[in-house]
């Protein structure tokens, strides 16, 4: 289970060679959701890419991105997610040789609704403290 | 002198997700906001808060943009969304609390067509210690929400 209130995942998994999975659900009450937006909540953009991120460093084992940061590309947000859907994020190493490159999409039921490409850069021992 | 407008008067966002906490300049295709990185944010842990909260930073100062606002008249239902990221880059992990982050974002062309508007935003976020994060937004604006 979720061990962050802003990252509900749950049942993190490598099932196979390159593969990472997890589930997820906003709900109503996410912090997410406060005040984004009053009229019509509608779970942001970001808070995909959260799964998305833990999701990755959580199987490779890490507490967090690494301190050199992390990279985006080809993001596509194709549905708006709304509150108490199941999400499953899973993402796929793009290269054997490459392993912090995943490309990756977040699926609701059988839909894709957000899909694009995460790049963590090397992890060293020590974490950032910048800034 | 003009004065410049409320952050509360340019976006929707409220409560917990309103992020940014002023606006510094707005110009119709260039925006620079300020906020101060606090313990409410969404993806706060230990003390920090992760990088890519930059993210949401940057969509809030683009949503401000004069630019937007001026098709917005015509829609007064309509709402601004993010559509993709060309690209990102977040050059460290995280960031402390207390930080102030500058938020700039640019414009050059927006698209108009018969569901809003669509455009390509570049957007800077950084602290005094240097630049946090680059990143390139699209955005659509539309008149209406999809199934509303």
């Amino acid at each position: 289970m979720s061990r962050d209130r802003w990252i509900p995942l749950d049942h993190a998994a490598a099932p196979g060679e390159g593969l990472l999975e997890a589930g997820a659900c906003f709900p109503a009450d996410s912090g997410w959701l406060d005040g984004h937006f009053p009229q019509k909540p509608i779970v942001p953009g970001v808070a995909l890419l959260a799964l998305v991120l833990e999701t990755a460093c959580r199987l490779l084992g890490r507490e967090g991105p690494p301190a050199g940061g992390f990279r985006l590309k080809k993001i596509k947000f194709k549905q708006l997610v709304l509150p108490d859907q199941n999400l499953r994020a899973r993402l796929v190493r793009l290269d054997a040789e490459s392993p912090l490159e995943f490309s990756f999409d977040i699926f609701r039921e059988t839909t894709s609704v957000c899909s694009g490409i995460i790049i963590l850069e090397q992890f060293s021992e020590a974490r950032g403290q910048a800034g | 002198m003009k004065k410049t407008p409320r952050i509360e008067d340019l976006i929707p966002h409220r409560s917990g997700m309103k992020l940014i906490d002023r606006i510094i300049r707005l110009e119709d295709n260039l925006t620079l906001a300020a906020a101060v990185v606090s313990e409410r944010w969404p993806l706060f842990r230990d003390n920090r808060v992760s990088s890519l909260i930059a993210l949401e930073l940057a969509a809030q100062t683009a949503g401000a943009m004069k630019i937007w606002r001026r098709g917005e008249t015509k829609n007064q239902d309509g709402l601004g969304f993010l559509a993709g990221i060309k690209s990102a880059r977040f050059f460290q992990a995280d960031v402390a609390k207390g930080v102030e982050l500058l938020i700039e974002t640019a414009c050059p062309k927006i698209l108009e067509h018969h569901e809003g508007q669509y455009g390509v935003v570049s957007g800077r976020v950084r602290s005094s210690q240097g630049l946090l994060a680059e990143i390139s937004l699209q955005i659509i604006s539309l008149a209406r929400l999809p199934g509303s």
